[in-house]
């Protein structure tokens, strides 16, 4: 049995008197991609910030590896890869902004910085717009940009948010074999949330469906007849 | 250690960010008043640090430092860049970049106050060194200058001593700008910040509340009339009142849910 990444107990999050989470567990496995379904404001975003030791003040715990994550640790924080709402130096070219993200990681030698950014931006096909400022580049480009900083430290697990908002058709398709390729052959745990039934469907392995702040399904993908109407079904 | 690292991309991001820009406007118009000055275009008098209406350089640059902090100008540029270079940062979500790489949040105060304090610090430098040039380029032979670098007037240490004191000042102010800039946008916080400033300004020179004549403005007020009664006070308390915003500060930020 595959030993679980992150697991997820109980979590409780309120922002002033409205609960936004009222008790989440989950549990995610290492080269499994798991699709978070949800309505607007079901609290998927503030799941993920949760795990990322962006939003403070939550109850519940969360292990990462068996250990208790510790968010404020920048050594946990490397096994992590994110992409929420990422929001770059628009002064900045492309490669400035990965510099300064991996320049804060004191395990990387300096000689590796540089070739692990062209690595990454190769990867999500931007290695020809390193030099061209954040400013200029379309929202799905961003997204892109924004994949490209998720990955840049190889990490356990991926948490993204709406990864295939902007991307082209052909963005869609070269994103989703991206993270099946993490998946396959880095072991990488993947947890996404997307409002697009279809790539929800094609990509994921298991299905959580968040609502009214709990998960209210959780299952493997079997990929069934008429999967979108019953998984809509189970968000309202 | 995380500290320095935090600091050194912070002092990158700076370079080259282009609203850094906005800290070079003093020594662009130190350079067109002497310009100004010379030509008789503008009038220059300090009766009070010159010695029989001529200016040496001391006296020139002592002026325009006095001048400028009066005026307010540095409170001014130095809260709005503190201002968006944090409360910016957690508004537009751009401290993501940072807290997704970074566990423990105190540091990145640290950091991001020491990394606004060496901007401040080359700026104050590059706008001394320009009203020296400025000075030397259009003063030095003009009828209000006697072209000599020392005055009978004031100390070069006294000058210095002045300067350190208002950079103290400022520095404590950017401190709270930081602070207010957890919870308040970039503009609310500057303009929060900048009253706070122009209160205090107020009542340092007015002389209206007896406790603040150990104040870093205050004291550097009366070292122009060489008077340094309270020195080592200014200097303790302000970095005793920054060490403690800072503090609560970053006790606070740790609290922040980040948009």
């Amino acid at each position: 049995m595959a030993t679980t990444i992150l697991e997820i107990t109980d979590l409780q999050k309120s922002y002033g008197h409205n609960t936004i989470l009222k008790g989440i567990n989950l549990q995610l496995l290492p080269g499994k991609i798991t699709g978070l379904l949800g309505r607007n404001g079901a609290g998927k975003t503030t799941l993920m910030k949760c795990v990322l030791g962006l939003t403070a003040n939550y109850k519940g715990s969360m292990t990462l590896n068996g250990r208790t994550l510790n968010t404020t640790d920048t050594q946990t924080k490397m096994k992590i890869g994110s992409l929420v709402d990422v929001q770059f130096y628009e002064d900045l070219n492309a490669y400035d902004n990965l510099m300064l993200s991996i320049r804060l990681i004191d395990s990387i030698p300096r000689k590796e910085r540089r070739p692990m950014i062209q690595e990454s931006l190769a990867f999500v096909e931007l290695d020809n717009a390193a030099q061209k400022k954040v400013k200029n580049f379309s929202f799905g480009m961003k997204q892109r940009l924004a994949l490209a900083l998720s990955l840049i430290t190889k990490p356990e697990l991926l948490i993204l948010d709406e990864p295939f908002v902007g991307l082209d058709p052909i963005g869609v398709e070269e994103v989703k074999v991206l993270l099946r390729k993490l998946c396959d052959e880095r072991g990488t745990a993947i947890l996404f949330s997307s409002h697009q039934m279809q790539e929800v469907c094609d990509l994921t392995d298991d299905i959580l469906v968040l609502s009214n702040g709990v998960i209210s399904y959780s299952d493997q993908n079997t990929h069934f007849e008429n999967q979108q109407a019953h998984l809509i079904e189970l968000m309202k | 250690m995380e500290i320095w690292t935090i600091y050194k991309m912070e002092i990158i991001k700076t370079l080259k960010r282009k609203n850094s820009l906005i800290l070079l406007i003093p020594s662009i118009l130190v350079m067109i008043m002497a310009f100004g000055i010379s030509t008789g275009g503008l009038t220059f008098t300090g009766d009070a640090l010159s010695s029989g209406g001529k200016f040496a350089c001391l006296d020139f640059i002592t002026t325009i430092w006095a001048f400028f902090s009066a005026l307010g100008i540095w409170g001014i540029l130095l809260i709005l860049v503190t201002a968006f270079q944090f409360s910016g940062e957690i508004t537009s979500g751009q401290i993501k970049m940072t807290l997704l790489r970074i566990g423990k949040r105190g540091p990145i105060i640290v950091a991001k106050f020491l990394a606004l304090l060496t901007t401040a610090l080359g700026a104050f430098v590059l706008f001394t060194l320009t009203a020296g040039g400025g000075y030397y380029l259009f003063i030095a032979n003009s009828s209000i200058g006697n072209g000599a670098f020392s005055s009978s007037m004031i100390d070069l240490s006294n000058t210095v001593a002045m300067i350190g004191l208002i950079f103290l000042h400022l520095a404590s102010f950017m401190a709270v700008t930081l602070l207010v800039g957890l919870f308040l946008s970039p503009f609310i916080a500057f303009i929060f910040s900048l009253i706070s400033l122009f209160v205090l300004n107020y009542l340092i020179n007015t002389n209206a509340v007896e406790v603040l004549k150990y104040s870093a403005l205050s004291v550097s007020n009366h070292l122009m009339a060489g008077n340094t009664d309270y020195l080592l006070y200014a200097l303790f308390s302000s970095v005793l009142i920054i060490a403690c915003i800072l503090l609560v500060t970053s006790l606070l930020f740790k609290r922040v849910d980040i948009k």
